[in-house]
């Protein structure tokens, strides 16, 4: 009893092996599994007719039958390695495109220049333990002027022009108007230390040109303890200053005058355009004012709630459209809030 | 104030170099705004060198190559001397902006330089001569330069500037209110004195007048505005010109040159810090002056008015200078013009005052009138130097125009002696308040070149005498100020607080905000800062709030667009989408700020308004955009508007606030919506009503707009809140269709499905909606999506049907909906 055709093991491999060899993609390759290799695939047919062969073959043919599988298998799983392979870099090499392409449109939305300085200035002070203190836009005479050593007709007045609502209100022409706010709310009569930033928009009635505008933003601080120095005050700006425009940052005072600080000073840092070598910017002193400061008048400090012999405080205003316009090298302040989309947008 | 450096230094020995010297006024809190300079000193006055020249009918037309900057300018010059200077000969030129003095006649008068058409020809500069530099008194002709520094160099390099040259440095110092005394030349003088060490000698010379004070008492009826009144009668007095030094000196300080007699008035007001007024005192009409308030219905002809022009009513209660009880003067302002010294005065009333600034500051500000004067006195002058100046114009009189004048008559009227004040105060309190150690020795040495004395006073404390004059000091934080001033802020260290101090709190109502303004960044929006102050006619295009709602109003707008403080945002950024449409036609901008509503409390006090926060969004254009990839535009519609609201609530994790059809200004009716839970109402938003568009120049524009009470929605804003475990069983979604009534919205359908579902009905959308010919009259077809999860287990047949039971029989029952199987 000789072997039936079909149960010719050799030819059969020879048919698989050309068929495997000829498999040329993936689809060709899963035809050829489904083919010869699945369970309804042909060796398992061939195992299947094992019954029709004489018993003495049977074993031979077994074992014979499923090292062929082996060796399909073997050989089909390289052959899909190298099919894969290749199939990836045709995919990889089909789908490249030119990058320089524009991209799909994408919303994108872009904080205003002001809050961004804004947000810079507070964080490093609320790292620094100052709480953030708001109070109204819209003051009385006594918190924006008297409260602060300012009484009616003080030449003081002269340095800040103000909008007023009528002989008592007005807007504030500085942050410094809470400054007594402050110290009332959170000085608990005189007993507390106090720590606080008071950011926010203030008014001045200036004609509107590049470089003033009649409302722009000011950052106040206030500390008030029993033993604050001026010293402390170079301290902590200079901390400020260093943690905002780096570790070589120095800072320098200035006599100044506020009636509601006393001693007053200017406070400069070094220039940050040219580090203090002398430049535009800085015309040519190689330092730029950064804000105005002093240790808290006395008069002050009592209309806070405080006793000034047993109490000391300093505090300081900043703008912060300066920073803004020198950071981003605008030239007219009235961008800012004339709000043109074309500048505005530019900070996506 | 106006500083001549030659005038400072005849004062004070001053070693520094200009840029120096401006470097420790303004350290020392003297800010030197701008330097001018004057003849040779000028930095547009330049060496140069003829290239051609060539003679015009009367006068020479040179081309000057003066530097690289300036390589052929063109000048005509009609100097006699002109033709001497042949190609390559050395000149001095000004180039157009230089100040150079003014070579013709004998006044002092400076000039400056501008480009001009010369007998036709262009002319750019000035080629000068001696006098015009400020170096000598030579105009005959071009002045000759022998030096061999290359064109373009700075005279002042190259020319030896003589003592007493005219060539001069001008310092513009800005005063502060405290330094009221640096409103003078030699108050300059004695702060440079005191910050340089150096010996200064400003004690001029004065002529001792021999009448007896009292004699000519002033008439002081406002004695609480006015604390001294010195006056002299000085006979035989002669209007001529000023001598050349001291027009030049008022020149230089910015003081119009007028005669002799005004001239020295102002030189010792320059000078001294002394305002003073000469009354003709043959026109005055009485003997002497009184000061007194204004009654009703008084006026003076004041000498800022033209001649002719009627007279000034002035204010009740300001205070005048009278004659015979007539107003000839506003005190510490300005005279009157009709008893002013004039070309034919013989005898003069000095009058030399010390008012009390908020008088003088009161009638600057009702008159609008300010001058040299009025800034000095709304500042403070120094009590004592009233009878000194009468003596240094008498001395400066009789030295040039008036030789034989005589002083017939004095007086001095005083409110209280004038003294020194007293402090007492600690060498410890002034080192601690400053943060450094300081000896009494330095203390007092410091202080002492400011002129304060400090002396032992009982029990270990130091007394300060502080000169009359220095009214600013009057705490030992004053003099803080003023030793570190003179030793100088640099001798400050830098220290930390040394006590414990709060540490940072944070604000809800700061961090909830600033974490909305981030989301609606994110949320691709732009943020828009606009002005408080706006027009109640552009609010009023928003036709949202009746004409008579109270407004706040500025009683000194800047101008007619900035008049009130906002009730709105929404006005600001429809003016900025008008101003910007047209280059930018897809915008989306926010804006978080306050608004202004007199008639609500403020926590701030009574008769504040209240600052309500609000946040406000506008969209307009394309909010979808086609590309090469692919999509198409899309403008913004009512549901962008929907999603930046939905945004806006899950940014602040606000849960159960509905949005709920409304109809409200500025919004097209159909278009709005409101945002309210319960009785609470937040705000609305929608799409603004086409003529609304219209009336902001945005006609056929459609935008969508809202504004939102955000200090309302803060307060239902949760920080924090519980999450659900995913399902580990798949949902199974349920599709519903229905008819319901137009009347019936889509949230109330939501709405009651949620509330009818059940425990398995975890969430409603709706997929779908459309109306047509298979829609019954007046409805619209809906379709649902319910999806059911039971958390525990995997969901049956059964459990889909009983749920779409509960849901279909609520919206039955409840909305009339038709439930189309």
């Amino acid at each position: 009893m000789s072997t039936p055709d079909d149960l010719d093991l050799a030819a059969q491999q020879t048919t698989a092996l050309h068929a495997l060899d000829a498999a040329d993609s993936s689809e060709a390759l899963e035809a050829f599994y489904r083919a010869w290799l699945s369970p309804s695939g042909a060796t398992t047919r061939l195992k299947r007719g094992i019954g029709r062969l004489p018993a003495e073959q049977r074993a031979a043919f077994g074992k014979n039958v499923n090292a062929l599988h082996a060796e399909l298998e073997t050989r089909f799983q390289q052959r899909r390695e190298v099919i894969k392979t290749r199939e990836l870099a045709q995919r990889i090499a089909a789908e490249a495109r030119d990058v320089t392409l524009p991209a799909r449109p994408r919303p994108a939305g872009a904080y205003h220049p002001v809050t961004l300085v804004m947000r810079e200035v507070l964080d490093v002070f609320q790292r620094m333990g100052f709480s953030v203190f708001e109070s109204p836009h819209v003051e009385t005479d006594d918190y924006n002027f008297g409260l602060l050593n300012m009484p009616a007709d003080h030449p003081a007045r002269d340095m800040q022009d103000t909008f007023y609502l009528d002989h008592e209100r007005l807007l504030r022409t500085h942050t410094s108007a809470g400054q007594i706010r402050a110290m009332r709310e959170l000085g608990g009569n005189g007993t507390r230390p106090v720590r606080v930033v008071l950011p926010g928009l203030c008014y001045r009635n200036e004609n509107i040109t590049t470089r003033s505008e009649i409302q722009f933003h000011q950052v106040e601080g206030l500390l008030v303890g029993r033993s604050v120095r001026m010293s402390d005050l170079k301290g902590v700006l200079l901390q400020y200053a260093r943690l905002l425009f780096g570790p070589e940052q120095r800072v320098r005072l200035r006599g100044s005058y506020f009636p509601f600080t006393e001693p007053s000073v200017e406070v400069d840092i070094r220039c940050t355009l040219c580090g203090g070598n002398g430049c535009r910017v800085c015309k040519q002193t190689g330092w730029l004012e950064l804000l105005g400061a002093g240790m808290v008048h006395p008069v002050v400090l009592a209309n806070g709630g405080y006793d000034p012999d047993e109490w000391r405080g300093f505090a300081f205003g900043m703008g912060i459209e300066r920073t803004v316009l020198q950071r981003y090298d605008i030239h007219d302040i009235r961008y800012l809030f004339g709000n043109d989309l074309r500048l505005l947008q530019q900070f996506r | 104030m106006r500083v001549s450096l030659s005038w400072l230094r005849s004062l004070v020995p001053v070693s520094l170099d200009t840029p120096a010297l401006v470097e420790l006024l303004t350290r020392a809190g003297l800010e030197v705004d701008a330097i001018h300079t004057v003849g040779a000193l000028d930095p547009l006055a330049l060496v140069g060198r003829v290239v051609s020249r060539k003679a015009l009918p009367s006068a020479t037309h040179f081309v000057i190559d003066a530097g690289p900057s300036h390589p052929g300018v063109s000048v005509v010059s009609k100097a006699p001397n002109a033709e001497r200077f042949d190609v390559g000969a050395a000149v001095a030129i000004a180039l157009p902006g230089a100040t150079i003095i003014d070579g013709h006649g004998d006044d002092f008068a400076l000039v400056t330089v501008a480009s001009a058409r010369v007998y036709g020809v262009q002319s750019d500069g000035v080629l000068c001569s001696e006098r015009e530099l400020g170096v000598g008194d030579d105009h005959t002709g071009l002045m000759p330069l022998a030096t061999e520094a290359p064109n373009g160099t700075a005279l002042s390099a190259v020319l030896p500037i003589p003592e007493g040259a005219e060539a001069d440095e001008v310092l513009e110092v800005a005063i502060l209110p405290n330094f009221a005394r640096c409103l003078s030349m030699v108050g300059v003088a004695r702060e440079v004195a005191a910050l340089t060490g150096a010996q200064g000698h400003y004690d001029v010379a004065l002529d001792e007048l021999d009448v007896v004070s009292g004699e000519l008492d002033a008439q002081v009826e406002a004695t609480d505005a006015c604390r001294r009144f010195s006056t002299a009668r000085v006979e035989g007095v002669r209007a001529v010109p000023s001598p050349r030094w001291m027009q030049r000196r008022l020149a230089l300080a910015g003081v119009a040159v007028i005669d002799h007699l005004v001239d020295v008035t102002n030189y010792c007001m320059i000078e001294l810090g002394q305002p003073m007024h000469g009354y003709d005192l043959a026109r005055l009409g009485a003997s002497t002056v009184g000061v007194r308030r204004a009654r009703e219905g008084e006026a003076a002809r004041l000498l800022n008015r033209a001649e002719g022009e009627p007279a000034v009513a002035l204010p009740v209660g300001t205070l005048i200078i009278t004659a015979g009880d007539v107003p000839v003067g506003v005190a510490g302002v300005i005279g009157g013009s009709d008893t002013a010294m004039r070309a034919d005065t013989t005898s003069v009333l000095l009058e030399s005052a010390c008012f009390d600034w908020p008088s003088v500051r009161r009638s600057s500000a009702a008159l609008k009138v300010h001058t040299d004067a009025s800034t000095r006195f709304a500042r403070g002058v120094d009590p004592t130097l009233s009878v000194l100046a009468i003596r240094r114009a008498v001395r400066l009189w009789r030295e040039w125009s008036s030789p034989d004048l005589k002083v017939t008559a004095t007086g001095d009227w005083q409110r209280a002696p004038i003294a020194p004040g007293v402090m007492r105060f600690t060498q410890q309190g002034i080192a601690s308040v400053l943060g450094l150690e300081a000896t009494k020795a330095e203390l007092t040495e410091a202080l002492a070149r400011v002129g304060i004395t400090v002396r032992e006073a009982a029990g270990g404390a130091l007394e300060a005498v502080v000169p009359p004059g220095r009214e600013d000091v009057t705490r030992p934080c004053d003099l803080a100020e003023e030793f570190a001033r003179v030793t100088g802020f640099d001798r400050i260290p830098e220290t930390m607080p040394a006590e414990a101090l709060p540490f940072h709190t944070p604000s809800r109502r700061y961090t909830l905000r600033e974490g909305l303004r981030d989301a609606l960044v994110r949320g691709g929006l732009q943020e828009l800062l606009t002005y408080s102050l706006i027009a109640p006619e552009s609010e009023a295009l928003l036709g949202a709030e009746p004409e008579e709602t109270p407004r706040l109003k500025v009683l000194n707008p800047i101008n007619v667009n900035r008049t009130s403080l906002r009730r709105t945002l929404l006005a600001g950024l429809m003016e900025t989408l008008r101003e910007n449409h047209r280059h930018t036609p897809d915008a989306q901008v926010f804006e978080i700020g306050v608004v202004f509503l007199p008639e609500l409390p403020s926590p701030y006090g009574r008769g504040l308004p209240a600052e309500k926060l609000r946040v406000s969004f506008a969209l307009t254009g394309r909010i979808e955009r086609a590309s090469m990839h692919g999509g198409a535009d899309r403008g913004a519609d009512l549901f962008d508007g929907v999603a930046v609201v939905e945004h806006l609530l899950r940014a602040l994790r606000i849960k159960g606030v509905e949005i709920a059809a409304e109809e409200a200004a500025p919004y097209q009716p159909g278009l709005c919506a409101a945002l309210r839970k319960g009785e609470k109402h937040y705000g609305r938003f929608g799409v603004v009503h086409p003529e609304v568009c219209a009336r902001f120049d945005m006609e056929g524009r459609r935008v969508v707009a809202g504004e939102l009470d955000l200090d309302a929605l803060l307060d239902e804003a949760g920080t924090t809140f519980k999450t659900l475990a995913p399902p580990r069983f798949p949902s199974l979604p349920i599709d519903v269709s229905m008819f319901v009534g137009r009347a019936v919205s889509a949230g109330q359908v939501v709405a009651t499905a949620l509330g009818a579902g059940g425990a398995l009905l975890k969430g409603v959308e709706v997929i779908d909606e459309f109306s047509g010919a298979q829609v019954p009259e007046g409805m619209r077809s809906l379709a649902i999506r319910l999806e059911l999860n039971a958390g525990d287990r995997s969901l049956t047949a059964a459990d889909a049907q009983a749920v779409r039971v509960l849901v279909t029989t609520a919206l039955s029952a409840a909305l009339a909906a038709q439930v189309r199987e």
